[in-house]
């Protein structure tokens, strides 16, 4: 519960963040020369800049760790969450937090920290690339992974309810369903 | 055990160039993760109502398997 109180506030922080950091450059005042070029050499400007681009890398790689851990729970191999059984995890999040974040050494080889941001699947995790590095695999976006996780989770937590609500209803031993047969 | 909480309406900690009514709007367009960990409560209250406790199971007694036949996915 709380992890996913927590990748709810990294997800909505990613997203402000990643908005504040495209939109900065319009909103900030300055003048516009006759070629429609605004020149921003304000150092408060750039402070703003390249923290809004920080906090969108922070709460994006934070949230394929905090998502990984919360998926390696609900896979349940300890058996320490009742009826919670079979859970399979969502490919984006396992992806991207394995190959590109935790182990590339051993699997992508992509070192280049260079992520990719303000599209409509989110921010990308290590998404630019030059030509001669590794080209796959590639991060679908923050969002993309987000839904995909949410549809596995929102699944095996409905399955688990429905299973825990008819075993709250099974016959009790010594009532009146095991007496009549 | 109460597993209702009050989780504050997510706002950004900076005050930003972004109207409440602009961000309700960019956060709409997210996948709800609000109503996931509210399933996830849903979930903890059941097993709490039911007297598992949560730490109690080891992988090799899983008896919900017998009681049920269910968690198929």
């Amino acid at each position: 519960m709380a992890r996913l109180d927590q990748l709810s506030f990294l997800l909505k922080s990613a997203k402000v963040q990643d908005i504040v950091h495209i939109h900065l450059v319009d909103w900030w005042p300055g003048e516009v020369d006759e070629s429609g070029t605004k020149s921003i050499d304000d150092p408060v400007f750039l402070y703003r800049w390249s923290y809004a681009r920080f906090l969108t890398d922070l709460c994006t790689e934070a949230f394929y760790y905090f998502a990984h851990r919360l998926q390696t729970m609900l896979e349940n191999h300890e058996g320490l969450m009742p009826f919670i059984d079979g859970y399979r995890p969502a490919r984006g999040v396992l992806m991207v937090r394995n190959q590109l974040l935790e182990h590339p050494e051993k699997t992508s080889r992509v070192f280049n920290r260079a992520g990719s941001s303000g599209g409509h699947e989110g921010p990308a995790i290590k998404g630019s690339r030059f030509v001669y590095e590794p080209q796959e695999p590639r991060d679908p976006g923050l969002y993309v992974n987000a839904a995909e996780l949410k549809e596995k989770v929102d699944r095996a937590y409905r399955d688990t309810i429905e299973a825990l609500d008819r075993f709250g209803r099974r016959p009790q031993a010594g009532s009146a369903g095991l007496d009549q047969s | 055990m109460s597993t209702e909480r009050a989780y504050p309406v997510f706002r950004p900690v900076e005050p930003l160039p972004l109207s409440d009514a602009s961000v309700d709007e960019l956060l709409a367009s997210l996948p709800d993760l609000d109503e996931t960990a509210q399933l996830a409560r849903d979930y903890a209250a059941r097993v709490y109502n039911l007297g598992f406790v949560l730490t109690s199971m080891t992988s090799h007694r899983r008896p919900w398997r017998d009681w049920t036949n269910s968690a198929s996915y």
